[in-house]
């Protein structure tokens, strides 16, 4: 990115409506995690930031902070729209708007609320407590098993998408039809016809990220059919080996699958990943891999509060004002480990079939996916040669330099994914180290 | 597409400032307003609310940016937030937020050890933090009327059509008073017309000192064309202001006034309120903003009232996007590069209006067929409107299919034949002038310099010895002849 010139005058004097799309994780094990969460460890080089104790934050606060943001990003202009998923267990639903069938709002404005604040506050309200009643149902029912599946973020994803794509569809025929000065010649768009509105997806984890590659990986067995896999049901903790096979078999593609979709549309997938880094060392990689992607803002909360804060100071800049004028918070590393098709696990090192680039934790004679076959005396070859693969450890976190610097090494990061992408490889070492190229 | 130079409205700044925002009356009025009128006004949250959605987008994203934080608003975090350099001038930083510096949500920028910044408006702060987490107290979006559950209520497409009648009803009698087109029109009510009067829209021709008009017979200005060709919400916004100005006038408090309408702006059509709980301090305005069809009350003295769509629509941004089907009711107008233009409407009003440039040929039950000629247009600008407010008007309504063709919308043909006509206009002059012829060369240059010292010479045409002077300057002009004249004489 290069440089924005100092020049005010050429700041943007309108933005396009913009629309929101929120995925609330409200896993249930998830925030009881985060209801108590581990005291922080202490800083003592910064007095500052160890002054603020580790916050507990329960769902019914989160709410709150939450309608308070989406509030505001309906303040901040006139034809703003907020929709709301929210994703549980193994399930993903719409809370916002209520289908338009569905009877009409509360029966009085109050008289010191604006009315649009009104009736998204106490619609999202209504759909979280109906989703809990039906969460509740579920588990009096005796459907333990699929409580502990991890949080429906792929079907959320998808249906985000579905949603995106019905308000503005990337055909531009009909578009065109309408009014075709808006891609020609922007600023006559804007004196004549109704602005394209700009969508982006804001997904809110709560879930550790340690059971969100989880979520990915599957026991091996369940590969091989569901039969299995049923009889494994880890009541204990929420990071158990989690869920039946034919949901989580797809996980990671379905994920991936959306990433590239919305990368495509140029739909911003922003991430805030509240659990601390004391309940959850490591990062939801998948989804910082999907805000990375898609040129959306990633960022872990630090467990010391301040939440409203953040929510408003990362998130609220619609994508058209993003990188110029307003800066973007420098982003962590990204680590571009990837999951295999065969095992469901989170790699380091991979094989990647030449033919359709699915990717293998072992060398195969038979591609799973295409069948194609390769030469069996290559394998052991390339085992031996993955074993001398030395990872080249980069830091966790790129340091925050000064604003212009950051961006450049953002850049840096992006060209080498793409380089990445385009020759078929996996990161090696402990996922943050030297490519290999596996053929 | 080369555009030539005068499409830019450079010549004419005040009709395109104008043009430019629908909330340019009130933003022009806002911005004579003092501290003091801000605090006020910022007591009501849907103020602080409208307020910030008037700034521009990066202005209103810094104020939410820093809105939850407990510090001021410094100015190493903006330029850092802006990606400015640090070294980058204050007064570069300062004229970014001027925008909110100018509504006062900030205060100007103040030096303290060694930082700068600008300090929050508390008032303001607070305000919009109470808007966005519904904790206020002032009652500013209404207080909705209390009535039994099982009431027939307008609906909202009553309430459309009531809003629209009234306003229409305004407008059509300027356009008829003007024209004297035969379309049976109900006079509005008195206070209206003493508002067009005093606005300057309308003028009673007969009453020479502009003091005790005849309110029947008024007949529209030239400002009122203009007023005709704004769009609706730019023309809301310019009456309410007039209305304001007139309380103001006479020295009533308008900003409690002025918060009443911002209160309208953010609430609910088809819902009914309590006007003696909403606005205990301007009932008597809100009665009045009746009249313009503002609001809907069932019955003249009841407590309860309907916002309607003119209100309610006040505050949003664009109408346009607000009203998708309003919206497309207004994009009616093809033009052609033959200048016939095609107006799907049947409405009379936008009729009427087009018949002050258009020639009118064939008019069909839900279409107008007419052609731009000079003829017509000419006498257009004879009534003060100009080339850019009819180019405005024609783009502003043009129909969708009009944008299936390349831009620019309005062909740059047409475009420029109607500046050419406004130049046309412009191009003689009268005035009145006095004109002294000389014999003497000596007594005509001492004359002409003692003219130009008082800017009161028109013209001199030095072969023939005629000056042309000002009127009003034509007693102390002959004095002076006549005094050089004897010197000149004694000289001999």
């Amino acid at each position: 990115m290069a440089p924005p010139p100092p020049d005010h005058k050429s700041y943007p004097k309108t933005t396009p409506p913009s629309i929101l799309l929120v995925i609330l994780d409200i896993h249930p094990l998830s925030w009881s995690l985060l209801a108590s969460p581990p005291p922080l460890p202490s800083v003592p080089d910064q007095p500052i930031i160890d002054k603020a104790q580790a916050t507990p934050v329960s769902l019914p606060d989160f709410v709150t902070l939450l309608m308070v943001f989406l509030n505001a990003h309906l303040a901040s202009r006139w034809g703003n729209e907020v929709v709301v998923y929210g994703a549980s267990a193994g399930r993903a639903k719409l809370l916002y708007p209520p289908p338009s069938n569905a009877v009409a709002g509360p029966s009085k404005p109050r008289p010191n609320t604006y009315h649009p604040f009104q009736l998204l506050d106490t619609r999202i309200e209504g759909g979280l407590k109906e989703m809990a009643k039906e969460e509740q149902r579920r588990m009096e029912n005796g459907d333990i098993k699929s409580l502990n599946q991890p949080p429906a973020m792929v079907s959320a994803l998808t249906k985000a998408l579905c949603f995106v794509n019905r308000i503005v569809p990337h055909t531009s025929a009909s578009a065109a039809l309408v009014d075709p000065t808006a891609t020609q010649d922007p600023s006559a768009a804007t004196a004549s016809g109704p602005d394209k509105p700009e969508t982006r997806i804001l997904v809110i984890n709560a879930t550790p990220g340690e059971n969100v590659s989880n979520s990915f990986s599957s026991d091996p067995d369940q590969t091989n059919g569901n039969g299995s896999a049923n009889g494994q049901v880890d009541g204990t903790a929420p990071n158990g080996k989690s869920g039946n096979g034919g949901q989580m078999r797809g996980g990671y593609v379905g994920l991936m699958n959306c990433v590239f979709a919305a990368q495509k549309a140029k739909v911003p997938i922003d991430v805030l990943s509240l659990p601390p880094p004391s309940i959850d060392a490591s990062p939801p990689i998948f989804l910082q891999q999907a805000a990375h992607l898609t040129e959306g803002i990633y960022w872990q909360w630090n467990g010391r509060g301040g939440l409203l804060q953040y929510l408003h100071a990362l998130y609220l800049p619609p994508p058209s004002l993003r990188h110029h004028p307003f800066a973007v918070p420098p982003q962590d590393a990204v680590g571009f480990r990837a999951v295999c098709f065969c095992h469901h696990k989170t790699l380091d090192v991979g094989f990647v079939c030449s033919v359709c680039l699915s990717i293998f934790c072992e060398p195969r004679p038979v591609c799973l996916m295409c069948k194609t076959r390769f030469p069996i005396k290559s394998i052991p070859t390339l085992k031996s040669l993955a074993t001398y693969i030395e990872p080249i450890p980069v830091p966790d976190t790129v340091p925050p330099p000064p604003i212009p610097k950051g961006s450049k090494a953002h850049n840096n990061n992006n060209e080498n994914n793409k380089k990445d992408k385009n020759r078929g490889m996996i990161n090696g070492g402990s996922g943050r180290g030297e490519p290999i190229e596996i053929d | 597409m080369v555009q030539p130079s005068f499409s830019h409205p450079r010549s004419d700044p005040s009709s395109s400032s104008t043009s430019n925002s629908p909330t340019a009356a009130l933003d022009a009025f806002l911005d004579n307003q003092h501290q003091s009128y801000f605090e006020e006004l910022y007591k009501s949250e849907a103020v602080c609310l409208c307020i910030l959605r008037s700034l521009p987008p990066v202005c209103r994203h810094l104020i939410l940016h820093h809105l939850w934080s407990h510090m001021p608003l410094r100015t190493t975090e903006v330029k850092s937030f802006l990606q400015l350099d640090v070294h980058t001038q204050l007064e570069v930083v300062d004229e970014i937020v001027r925008p909110a510096l100018n509504r006062k949500i900030i205060h100007p920028m103040i030096h303290k050890k060694n930082k700068f910044y600008w300090p929050w408006n508390d008032a303001f702060k607070k305000g919009l933090r109470n808007a966005l987490t519904g904790l206020g107290t002032s009652n500013s979006f209404g207080v909705p009327f209390d009535r039994p559950d099982d009431v027939e209520l307008p609906s909202q497409e009553d309430l459309v059509a009531y809003g629209e009648e009234a306003f229409e009803g305004i407008l059509k009698y300027m356009v008829s008073s003007g024209l004297g087109i035969g379309f049976s029109v109900a006079r509005p009510q008195a206070e209206v017309l003493e508002l067009l009067h005093i606005s300057g829209l309308m003028i009673d021709p007969t009453d020479t000192t502009g003091e005790n008009p005849n309110l029947n017979k008024m007949t529209i200005t030239s400002k009122g064309f203009q007023f005709l060709l704004e769009d609706r919400q730019t023309q809301l916004w310019e009456i309410l202001m007039y209305y304001l100005t007139a309380k103001e006038a006479n020295s009533e408090r308008s900003a409690e006034v002025l918060s009443m309408f911002f209160s309208l702006g953010c609430m609910q059509l088809g819902q009914d309120y309590s006007a003696s709980k909403s606005f205990p301090h301007a009932l008597s305005a809100l009665n009045d903003l009746a009249q313009y069809g503002f609001i809907y009350r069932p019955s003249p003295d009841s407590d309860q009232f309907f916002p309607t769509h003119l209100a309610t629509a006040l505050c949003s941004g664009d109408a346009a996007a607000t009203k998708g089907q309003e919206a497309d009711e207004k994009r009616f107008l093809i033009l052609e590069t033959n200048y016939k233009i095609y107006a799907y409407t049947s409405n009379e009003l936008e009729i009427a209006i087009l018949n002050l440039f258009v020639d009118i040929r064939i008019r069909y039950p839900n279409l107008v067929v007419g052609k731009l000629d000079r003829k017509n247009v000419k006498s257009a600008m004879e009534k003060g409107i100009s080339a850019n407010q009819i180019i405005s008007y024609l783009s502003s309504h043009a129909h969708p299919q009009m944008y299936n063709s390349p831009p620019p919308l309005l062909h740059p043909t047409i475009v420029d034949q109607l500046h050419l006509w406004d130049r046309e206009r412009n191009r003689l002059k009268t005035e009145d002038t006095v004109m002294l012829e000389f014999f003497s060369k000596e007594l005509f240059e001492d004359t002409e310099n003692e003219a130009k010292a008082n800017a009161a010479l028109q013209l001199s045409v030095s072969t023939q010895k005629f000056l042309f002077i000002e009127p009003q300057t034509k007693a102390a002009i002959t004095d002076f002849v006549k005094e050089r004249q004897n010197q000149l004489r004694s000289g001999f």
